[in-house]
């Protein structure tokens, strides 16, 4: 895209200030569109990168529990007893594990990425668990 | 319009309004300063889409007279550019008029300059806002709780309400909370309302609340606060300070709060503080600014280790009621809240060492901080 020189150009040297105003304005109007698409785009990006990182994370971890599937196939089957009483603390030790691998399971962010560090309201959750 | 004013005087009018003023704005009215002569009264308006500041200079101050309007009136005026012209004009007295079409001459000493104003019903009208839910309280209080609640919000704008405090009224007494969900302040106070009005969930941005502070900075009056709709107004005789409120519900607070603590330390506070300061040179570029605290009799150890730099080992002289206890945080959250206590000594109470712990001025019981450890596995 090329952009006419306001004093020279197709105006012949002539100034004439409607059309350099019209031009001007133009040109405005594109750059706000081109900012606009910038900000879609940087958000797109932001949405990709989280994506990435929730999916090493997913990843890692079905790598660690695909060794440990593998690992007790080969030792003997011995864990069945006695489960009924750990169904209540199942679900407890699902968010925990969660918690463990970097989400939130706090009712305010619940399933979002915990970005920097420990979140108040999901060890108030993690205590209330433990104690009941 | 026509009028004549101190110098002075109208540099800090000016100063004020124009901390609302916008730069960047998509509506370019708001780029101006508004200017209302009246009778006996001029009134100067900044605004930007979150907040607008107000400010009346009223035609005689301590008995001494300051404003002299020959024609009512009122214009637009280019803000920044107004603002840097005033503070540099010559003389003591400033002679202003706004004559055929908006043009502005002003006049100072031997200076005179022209300005382009732009039509004043241009200029978006203020919120009119039903004064049913008002309370007052000092403004040195309110720039107390604006310095001990607004360092803890979060900075990340994506956060929604947590980038603000919260307001709640009930029974005269104010609560404000703040939190970044990893760490919470909390203060309270008794202000100046009705018995029976109560706020819910009015969440005042954190940017607006330092603006507040720094609006309110040489008041010593009583602010009037105006909840209404989406806005809080903060009002004194001479200054109305508008902000938007954020939108959203403000999750309850109360239960993350410990009610009992198996851990309790009382020290000094300017000389943790300080410790906490030296410990956190060695931890502060890493990614969590994680110090670590051994709590057995009478002492606190207080160590910090960092790979590429070295480490560190201190210990502070402390009242410890409880078993020993090892945990860890971020040194950051520890000093920004140490430095908004004012009181002599400090009471922290711990329940874990994966559990959040409270920290307390142990003289008074409106004011509380609380802090998520670091899990180490």
């Amino acid at each position: 895209m090329s952009i006419p020189h306001p004093l020279k150009g197709e105006w012949g040297g002539d100034l004439d200030k409607q059309a350099v105003f019209k031009r001007v304005a133009q040109v405005e109007e594109q750059i706000g569109e081109l900012y606009k698409e910038l900000g879609g785009l940087k958000s797109e990006i932001v949405h990709l990168m989280e994506e990435n990182t929730r999916l090493t994370l997913e990843n890692d971890q079905l790598r660690k529990l695909q060794q440990e599937v593998s690992g007790e196939n080969a030792s003997t089957y011995s864990g069945e007893v006695g489960q009924t009483t750990l169904h209540q603390s199942i679900g407890n030790h699902h968010l925990m594990n969660l918690y463990d691998e970097g989400f939130h399971i706090c009712n305010v962010h619940y399933g979002r990425m915990r970005t920097d560090g420990n979140c108040l309201f999901c060890v108030a959750f993690l205590d209330k668990t433990k104690e009941d | 319009m026509k009028l004549r004013i101190l110098q002075s005087v109208l540099v800090d009018a000016v100063s004020q309004v124009t901390k609302a003023v916008s730069t960047r704005t998509t509506i370019p009215i708001l780029t101006g300063i508004k200017v209302t002569a009246e009778e006996d009264q001029l009134i100067l308006t900044g605004s930007n889409s979150d907040m607008t500041i107000e400010t009346k200079i009223p035609r005689v101050k301590d008995e001494k007279e300051q404003l002299f309007v020959e024609k009512i009136g009122s214009v637009v005026v280019p803000g920044k550019i107004f603002a840097e012209i005033v503070r540099k004009l010559p003389g003591n007295e400033v002679e202003w008029i706004v004559g055929e079409r908006n043009g502005i001459t002003i006049r100072s000493g031997k200076a005179e300059f022209q300005l382009h104003g732009l039509p004043s019903e241009e200029y978006p009208s203020l919120p009119q806002l039903y004064e049913e839910q008002v309370f007052s309280l000092s403004a040195d209080l309110l720039r107390t709780l604006v310095r001990k609640t607004s360092f803890a919000v979060a900075v990340n704008e994506a956060r929604g309400v947590f980038t603000g405090v919260l307001f709640q009224l009930e029974e005269g007494l104010l609560t404000c909370v703040a939190t970044d969900s990893h760490r919470l302040s909390r203060q309270k106070t008794q202000v100046e309302s009705l018995p029976d009005l109560q706020l819910n969930n009015v969440i005042i941005p954190g940017k607006s609340m330092s603006e507040l502070a720094k609006t309110f900075a040489d008041e010593t009056e009583l602010v009037d606060l105006v909840v209404a709709g989406n806005q809080l107004l903060a009002r004194t005789k001479h200054l109305s300070f508008y902000t938007r409120l954020l939108e959203g519900s403000y999750p309850d607070t109360n239960r993350v709060i410990p009610q009992t603590g198996d851990v309790e330390v009382t020290t000094k506070t300017k000389e943790l503080l300080q410790s906490v300061e030296r410990a956190s040179l060695i931890s502060r570029d890493g990614r969590d600014n994680v110090i670590k605290w051994t709590v057995s009799d009478n002492q606190v150890q207080i160590t910090s280790a960092s790979q590429e730099i070295g480490s560190v080992v201190e210990e502070i002289q402390a009242d410890v009621k409880g078993p020993s206890l090892t945990i860890s945080f971020n040194a950051r959250y520890m000093i920004e809240a140490l430095r908004t206590i004012d009181s002599e000594e400090i009471h922290i109470q711990f329940t874990g060492s994966m559990t959040p712990f409270l920290m307390q001025p142990t003289d008074r019981n409106d004011s509380l901080h609380l802090i998520v450890p670091i899990r180490t596995r």
